[in-house]
């Protein structure tokens, strides 16, 4: 397992931490704490780092894919530049819808999953795409609640999607986990259905206990089967692509603002200990 | 095929004040998972509480604290929701949400004009970083167009964009603050005068004028001629001195 390709989050409160940092591993940019930014510290910080990085991926969760409000432009075009600058090597958003009729909600929120749905989805893949000129990856979400229309498997609707649009999947095996978990499924029988030739990524987080289900709140340490969730994937993705180098990013998000970079950093090494 | 998003929106933005079982998009849903849909609506507004706590209204936090600013915030998007795609510029609007929504309560008039000067910190934070201008060209006001003003407290001096940003991310108390810095608690004049560096002094009481005129948008030049209308021609002369001293200690920095 190539642990070079191994990163985390780039978040606004570690950018003083990470001075003293020698070796900067792969650095996911949030590209909605860019967007907005025309200069500044969180860019002036981002740049510096960025020099200094293993590699580069972007991330955003505004994008809105699912949602029936058209594409916003100005979204797209701020995303455009971005890549432009930064030159990742995956560029990402979620499976999900965030607005509608003009409403933010900041949130990823789930979609229903069927023929409908899939035929809206890949249109407007395929459009992102065209628009960007790279490939695009979507990300799999957390849910807590199920809908009474949907008939696909988020594993099953991402990897058509990816067949039929050539984007890639983002996996996120702790909403793997979080999903399973908190509708009664075996997280190993959801991993199954997702094409893992299609992985271009894979995010690792903490989740916590909400009454009597998982949340996913990225502000915890990642529990036990969520680590021996990601060695499964591991192996598997070696597998899938005839036990080559798995060079796939594996990115490890934490959003708590008072978790200093040490620990996050402590943990993703004892995290790559796990999985060798 | 989409009407579950509208519901689903208004339920989140509390616009929609049943309960989860009684309301539209838990039509849309198993009846298993319905009770769950409050964890969506807490997460949205602990993240647009937080988000903007921790970024624009940290100052509003320290002075109002945590628990009054997250009420006024919830009830701001509660009555607005957020149309904009960045959080900051949905919450452009508060300070005006502030002053209709109660005239008599002095912390919602005091609060609206703490937001306002939070986010026209924020607004330069943020903004497009000067072209470094030539040496040649440093004395005339037509260059000094790249000042851009900010009515908060800062400390005094020069520093870089890194320190003065992490100073402004500080309490504003004088102990959290680096050693030999003070604290200047009348107004005080930021200025961006490199892509990496402000400049920070503390203003006269007598060029108030001065200040308000830039804070109303107009430039240094704009600014000096107001002094000039008002009959103040020694304290036009005085902001002349002022700003050619502070180009030249960008020029000195270049």
């Amino acid at each position: 397992m190539p642990f070079e390709s191994w990163g985390v989050g780039l978040r606004p409160a570690h950018f003083p931490e990470w001075k003293n940092v020698s070796q900067i591993p792969v650095l996911e940019l949030m590209a909605d704490n860019l967007l907005h930014h025309k200069g500044g510290p969180a860019l002036w910080h981002t740049r510096q780092l960025v020099v200094r990085a293993r590699g580069v991926v972007l991330h955003g969760i505004g994008l809105n894919i699912g949602g029936a409000d058209p594409l916003s432009q100005s979204y797209l075009s701020g995303l455009r530049h971005l890549v432009s600058e930064f030159r990742p090597s995956v560029v990402s958003d979620h499976l999900c819808f965030t607005q509608a009729l003009g409403v933010q909600s900041y949130e990823l929120l789930p979609l229903v999953l069927n023929r409908s749905a899939l035929e809206h989805v890949v249109e407007r893949v395929d459009a992102v795409q065209n628009f960007l000129g790279c490939r695009y990856s979507l990300e799999n979400v957390s849910s807590y609640v199920d809908y009474k229309e949907s008939r696909i498997p988020e594993g099953e609707f991402l990897s058509e999607v990816a067949r039929r649009t050539g984007c890639g999947i983002l996996l996120d095996v702790n909403n793997v986990y979080v999903s399973a978990k908190n509708f009664a499924r075996d997280p190993e029988a959801d991993l199954e259905r997702y094409n893992l030739e299609s992985v271009t990524q894979i995010h690792i987080a903490g989740h916590s206990k909400k009454d009597d289900f998982l949340f996913d709140t990225h502000d915890e340490a990642v529990c036990a089967d969520v680590w021996t969730l990601l060695k499964s994937v591991l192996q598997k993705l070696s597998q899938a692509r005839g036990n080559e180098q798995v060079a796939v990013p594996v990115i490890l998000e934490n959003d708590n603002p008072d978790t200093p970079l040490a620990q996050v950093l402590v943990e993703w090494e004892e995290g790559k200990r796990r999985c060798v | 095929m989409f009407d579950y998003q509208k519901q689903f929106l208004e339920w989140l933005t509390a616009l929609d004040e049943r309960t989860p079982a009684e309301s539209d998009i838990g039509n849309y849903l198993n009846e298993s998972s319905v009770y769950r849909l409050n964890a969506y609506q807490e997460s949205y507004l602990g993240r647009v509480t937080a988000s903007l706590s921790e970024t624009i209204f940290e100052s509003c936090e320290h002075l109002f604290g945590k628990e009054f600013v997250a009420q006024v915030l919830a009830s701001f998007f509660k009555a607005q929701p957020p149309t904009a795609e960045s959080l900051t510029s949905a919450a452009e609007a508060l300070p005006h949400f502030l002053r209709t929504l109660n005239k008599e309560s002095r912390d919602a008039l005091l609060f609206a004009d703490m937001a306002e000067i939070s986010m026209l910190r924020w607004r330069l934070l943020t903004s497009v970083d000067p072209i470094v201008v030539a040496p040649s060209a440093s004395a005339s006001l037509s260059e000094l167009r790249l000042v851009q003003p900010a009515a908060f407290v800062a400390p005094s001096g020069h520093h870089s964009l890194e320190r003065a940003w992490e100073c402004s991310q500080a309490p504003h108390d004088e102990e959290f603050l680096p050693e030999g810095i003070f604290v200047e608690q009348r107004g005080v004049l930021l200025v961006k005068a490199s892509a990496w560096e402000f400049s920070v002094v503390g203003v006269p009481q007598a060029l108030e004028v001065f200040v308000s005129s830039l804070v109303e948008g107009r430039t240094v030049e704009e600014a000096v001629g107001c002094l000039e209308h008002e009959g103040s021609d020694e304290l036009a002369d005085l902001v002349q001195q002022m700003m050619a001293q502070l180009m030249g200690s960008r020029l000195l920095s270049l």
